[in-house]
């Protein structure tokens, strides 16, 4: 009997579809890792298997019983274990409190009655196989991030699940804790089955028994991590389609725009940027290029200031700006193509044009602006969340645009874009350089990436670790992804 | 050496801080010797105390933010003020008055749990205003705006204070004694991360309905008690407005503090008579207090008196 | 009968044009400053007995419509920048230093306004009755209806023409984006708080002569305003016009057929609405 089944599984949130028809069988005791670009829908499987979503078609079968639509509580108590990403646990209350917590839940004890303000010896040894023996009487909020990831596979394990989800275990660490956690994993009891999701996939694969890759809700390919490594269709998914690299090279590079030095931000408690130094010029398109989950998007929030500088310092035309809000930095000249698009709700595709270009002026208008994307003419009046993705896209660029910046930061804008739009995006990105913008650009879709920019960075857990041009980049890039 | 000298400190600080509650203690047991008015004040605030201290619970160790705590106030107080005009004994009515708002809390508690943050804010002090409404119009039952009074029944002052702060300080070293437990602590977690909670197996909706009904058992004993002390009732007892009193009390003390409750009611119960007696102008005081203590004293008075006097930060 | 009915519908739209004067203003600034105002009453009693006060001074109804808004908005403003600036994102707090300033402002009217009951005459050119055949109704009252309709269509076409308009309800949808396109958001809420607190002052110049004046008024009055945001929808004019008729029709008619339950069922509605669809019957899901 597999440890887990899942048939048919498709989840749709309104119209966007996160899975599409999504099977497998997991063994018990196996090792399964799930790989797959960002926006493949391995978060949204995990919640469905997790029972934290219902899957909109499909069965989830755990042991044998079918758990499909059932709240996450109950799934846990049949025998699931999960981790989470972003998880504080119970940063109030002490170490092994929180770990006591997940046992009594497992044993259907928390509603009990009876004072307990020791530690059992069962949560004593589960801390000690994790390696927090020595902070049991540490609040939760006091832990390092590395500490906090073992404190949360602690709390798994006290329950003794039969199948335990690892969502990015590894996620924002680096270093001795990234080791360390990594072989805790690696050294789990061979008798639970693991499932584990992760983007570092040298890791994944050294774990997996079996790979499941993912690929806009659907599973490409399936099999032994080695066959995957090899497999070309995978290969494409990661590092995109071949394109030609038509890279106009830049004489003389202009002056300095843009530069960051020994930047570092975060979320929460989480440090996710440490130290970045980066570089644009007047006239570039530089990018950005790194898996999910390396930095990307944070970096272009630092930069736009909308989330503020753990240390260091930002740049723009020599002037110091990491102090200054968002809307300071848009005027000197920022502006900020977001990841996700983030249209308004409520407003029109005209309404937001004419509103982020009110009190502007220079090239670029509203009606040279509808010139050049002559599908928002077309659209105008319609609500802006309701244009496809490939207008609103469109609409994204345009509203950057019309605040007529000096730099155009671009975040992630052929996320969820059909190939055809896809290259529509590159188009205007040419078009752009060769109006004598400059852009910095953060792209999953390498080959695209690469077919506009003049210079590339690579981001790796948070810093910048390769610098150079397109043509140097490709074995660079592919060495990194997977270690071909 | 360091761990020594750690322990020394917590035991100093420890020991401060023990005294400072049977200084609170003292406090309310003081007035006995003086009787009279004082003494009167001193059961107001033991009995206001006792619904601080139920939303102390709610609020700093639920994180359930209810503005509708007046209902169970005031049911409390017209279930005992009901029971009494029926002819039932004494011990009947006092325990009628948490039952009733028990039964209360868990109508409510059923659609309440079903939202969160803000919107049980309103919600709370939607369900309240129903039962003012209920309270102002039904006057049959509750003679209306004119309010319910208790003739007739003569229970000793000092027994009556006795009683107050009796139960308050075993509801107190009860409470506390439940937070040490898996269900307090579950509790706590519930607060803290409630996803997280969820996914360790807890069916957490029942851990807050529960909570909800034992404070708001709490809060119509302290209603009855109220209705006895005073031997009044009026519909104006559930006004949404009132909600604010328990809540003032608890942000005087600190919303994480049983003790620090106890502290806000003796302090705002005081603090008011003595500003009504030169002038009208109380709710001027009581707002600017409020907002005072939302600008700079955060956490509350009782905790900065306690780092203040005891070097560190006591729990509960 | 049917003109009683009629009557009756007139009233209840002109106490639900009141209503909407208030609900607009704490939708408003909810929506853009992301603060419930439970002092929101207050500045209505604080409006009617400006009000009352400028009216007979200056011998004009109509130069204190104009002025109060102004000097309630500029209150507003002061209290949004030195009071509620700090608490962003802290709901409990800002609730509870709202309902703190309502305490004070409340009773510091009291203590100017003493505590008996006024009635506010309504200005000479409005008073006395309007005949329509043999249907006989009081001028007052179809004014304040008039006055909503049109503020509710001058908002709306504030909202949806102006780049001000715009800006609001950019930063109702997402303030962080609309700061990356040179709006500040801070400056928008102030001045969206201002003009808030400005129609509930409006509000009660208006309404004066409609609800006499009392100390309690406040809590009252916050309360429908409340009431009216939570079924109408927060965040969404529409919302405060639509729920506040609702409201206005359920409290008229119920105080004439049910006078009993017809508070209860108004708070039973509320709550149902709060507990099945948070986001108001009209309103849009908040982020």
């Amino acid at each position: 009997m597999a440890a887990l089944k899942v048939e048919g599984v498709s989840k749709a949130f309104g119209g966007l579809l996160a899975l599409a028809g999504v099977s497998l069988e997991v063994a018990p005791g196996e090792r399964r890792a799930i790989i797959g670009p960002n926006g493949a829908g391995k978060s949204t499987l995990f919640k469905v298997i997790a029972g934290e979503l219902r899957p909109s078609q499909g069965r989830v079968i755990l042991q044998g019983r079918e758990v499909s639509g059932m709240s996450q509580e109950r799934v846990a108590l049949l025998g699931l274990g999960r981790t989470f990403q972003r998880s504080n646990a119970f940063p109030e209350l002490l170490v092994w409190e929180n770990v006591a917590l997940a046992r009594w839940a497992a044993l259907g004890q928390s509603a009990s009655l009876s004072r307990c303000l020791v530690p059992e010896p069962e949560v004593r040894r589960v801390l000690e196989q994790v390696g927090l023996a020595e902070r049991l009487h540490v609040a939760a909020s006091q832990l390092s991030h590395g500490e906090k990831r073992q404190l949360e596979i602690a709390m798994a394990l006290v329950q003794k699940p039969a199948v335990l989800l690892l969502d990015e275990p590894l996620a924002g660490l680096s270093g001795a804790e990234r080791e360390r956690i990594g072989e805790l994993i690696l050294a789990l009891d061979s008798q639970m089955t693991v499932l584990l999701v992760e983007h570092d996939l040298e890791y994944a694969l050294r774990f997996a028994q079996r790979v499941t890759v993912l690929h806009q809700g659907q599973v490409i390919a399936e099999g032994e991590p080695e066959e995957i490594r090899r497999n070309p269709q995978v290969q494409a998914v990661y590092v995109g389609a071949s394109w030609t690299l038509e890279t106009p090279a830049v004489a003389t590079r202009g002056a300095e725009l843009l530069r960051s030095e020994g930047v570092g931000a975060g979320y929460g408690a989480m440090q996710v940027l440490s130290g970045v130094r980066l570089e644009v010029a007047q006239g570039e398109v530089v990018a950005l290029l790194g898996r999910n989950g390396m930095g990307k998007t944070t970096l272009l929030s630092a930069l736009m200031g909308l989330l503020p500088l753990w240390e260091g310092e930002v740049f723009f035309q020599g002037q110091a700006i990491g102090h200054l809000p968002s809307h300071c930095r848009a005027a000197l000249g920022l502006a900020l193509v977001p990841q996700g698009r983030r249209m308004f709700d409520g407003l029109s595709a005209e309404e937001e044009l004419r509103m982020a270009a009110w009190g502007q002026s220079g090239r670029w208008t509203v009606e040279r602006v509808l010139e050049v994307f002559p599908r928002l003419a077309e659209r105008r009046q319609s609500s802006s969340r309701a244009l496809s993705g490939g207008e609103q896209q469109m609409l994204a660029i345009a509203r950057a645009l019309l605040r007529n910046p000096r730099l155009v930061l671009m975040d992630e804008p052929t996320e969820g874009l059909s190939p055809l739009m896809v290259r529509q995006v590159a188009e205007i990105i040419r078009t752009l350089k060769a109006e004598g913008e400059t852009v910095l650009l953060a792209e999953q879709n390498v080959q695209m990436a690469l077919s506009v920019a003049d210079r590339v960075y690579i981001l790796e857990h948070g810093r910048v670790v390769w610098e150079g041009r397109p043509q140097e980049a490709s074995q660079a890039v592919l060495h990194r992804y997977l270690g071909v | 050496m360091a761990d020594l000298l750690r322990e020394a400190r917590l035991g100093v600080a420890g020991r401060r801080q023990t005294l400072l509650r049977w200084g609170l203690v003292g406090v309310l047991l003081l007035p006995l010797l003086l009787g009279g008015y004082p003494l009167y004040l001193a059961t107001e605030a033991a009995l206001l105390g006792l619904a601080a201290v139920a939303l102390s619970l709610l609020l700093g160790h639920g994180g359930v933010p209810s503005l509708g705590q007046a209902a169970f106030l005031g049911l409390g107080a017209y279930a005992l003020g009901l029971a009494l005009k029926a002819g039932l004994p004494l011990w009947l009515a006092l325990l009628l008055a948490p039952l009733a708002s028990a039964a209360l809390a868990l109508l409510t508690g059923l659609l309440v749990f079903r939202t969160h943050g803000i919107f049980i804010l309103m919600l709370t002090l939607a369900f309240g205003q129903m039962v003012y409404s209920a309270a102002h119009k039904w006057t049959a039952l509750t003679g209306g705006d004119d309010g319910l009074s208790l003739s007739g029944l003569t229970v000793s002052q000092v027994v009556l204070h006795l009683v107050a702060v009796g139960v308050l300080l075993a509801v107190v070293s009860g409470l506390r004694a439940l937070l040490q437990t898996p269900y307090g602590k579950t509790l706590e977690a519930i607060r803290q991360n409630e996803e997280k909670t969820r996914s360790l197996g807890v069916p957490t909706f029942y851990y807050k309905l529960s909570m909800y009904l034992l404070t708001a058992a709490i809060t119509g004993l302290a209603g009855g008690g109220l209705a006895l002390h005073r031997g009044f009732i009026s519909p104006h007892d559930l006004f949404w407005l009132t909600s604010a009193t328990p809540m003032v009390m608890v942000l005087l003390g600190g919303s994480r503090g049983l003790w620090g409750a106890v502290f806000g009611a003796l302090l705002y119960t005081f603090v008011q008579a003595w500003v009504s007696s030169f002038t009208d102008l109380w709710g001027l005081f009581v707002g600017g207090l409020l907002v005072l203590t939302v600008l700079f004293a955060r956490e509350g008075l009782w905790p900065l008196l306690e780092r203040y006097l005891g070097g560190n930060r006591g729990r509960a | 009968m049917a003109l009683l009915f009629l009557t009756q519908l007139l009233n209840s739209l002109a106490f639900a044009m009141l209503l909407f004067l208030l609900a607009l203003g704490l939708s408003l600034i909810f929506g853009v400053a992301r603060v419930i105002n439970l002092a929101h009453g207050a500045f209505y009693l604080l409006g009617a007995y400006l009000g009352l006060a400028l009216g007979s001074s200056l011998s004009s109804f109509w130069v204190a419509l104009g002025l109060v808004p102004l000097l309630v908005g500029l209150l507003g403003v002061l209290v949004e920048r030195f009071l509620l600036r700090g608490l962003h994102g802290q709901e409990l707090e800002q609730v509870l230093i709202t309902i703190g300033l309502g305490f004070v402002l409340a009773d510091l009217l009291r203590a100017f306004f003493g505590a008996a009951i006024r009635s506010v005459p309504p200005p000479a050119e409005l008073a006395g009755p309007l005949l329509l055949g043999s249907f006989v109704y009081p001028k007052y009252p179809l004014f304040v209806l008039i006055m909503g309709v049109l503020l509710f269509l001058l908002v709306r076409l504030l909202l949806t023409k102006t780049p001000f308009g715009v800006q609001v309800r950019a930063v109702t949808a997402d303030p962080g984006m609309a700061s990356t396109l040179g709006i500040q958001p801070a400056r928008v809420s102030l001045l969206t708080f201002g003009i808030g607190t400005a129609l509930a002052g409006m509000g009660g110049v208006v309404g004066a002569p409609m609800i006499a004046l009392a100390p309690g008024l406040d809590a009252q009055m916050t309360l429908f305003a409340l009431i009216v945001v939570v079924i109408g929808g927060l965040g969404r004019i529409e919302g405060a016009f639509w729920g506040a008729i609702l409201v206005g029709l359920v409290d008229g008619f119920g105080r004439l057929f049910l006078p009993q339950l017809a508070m209860f069922l108004i708070f039973a509605l509320m709550a149902l609405v709060l507990a099945l669809r948070p986001e108001g019957l009209l309103g849009r899901r908040m982020a």
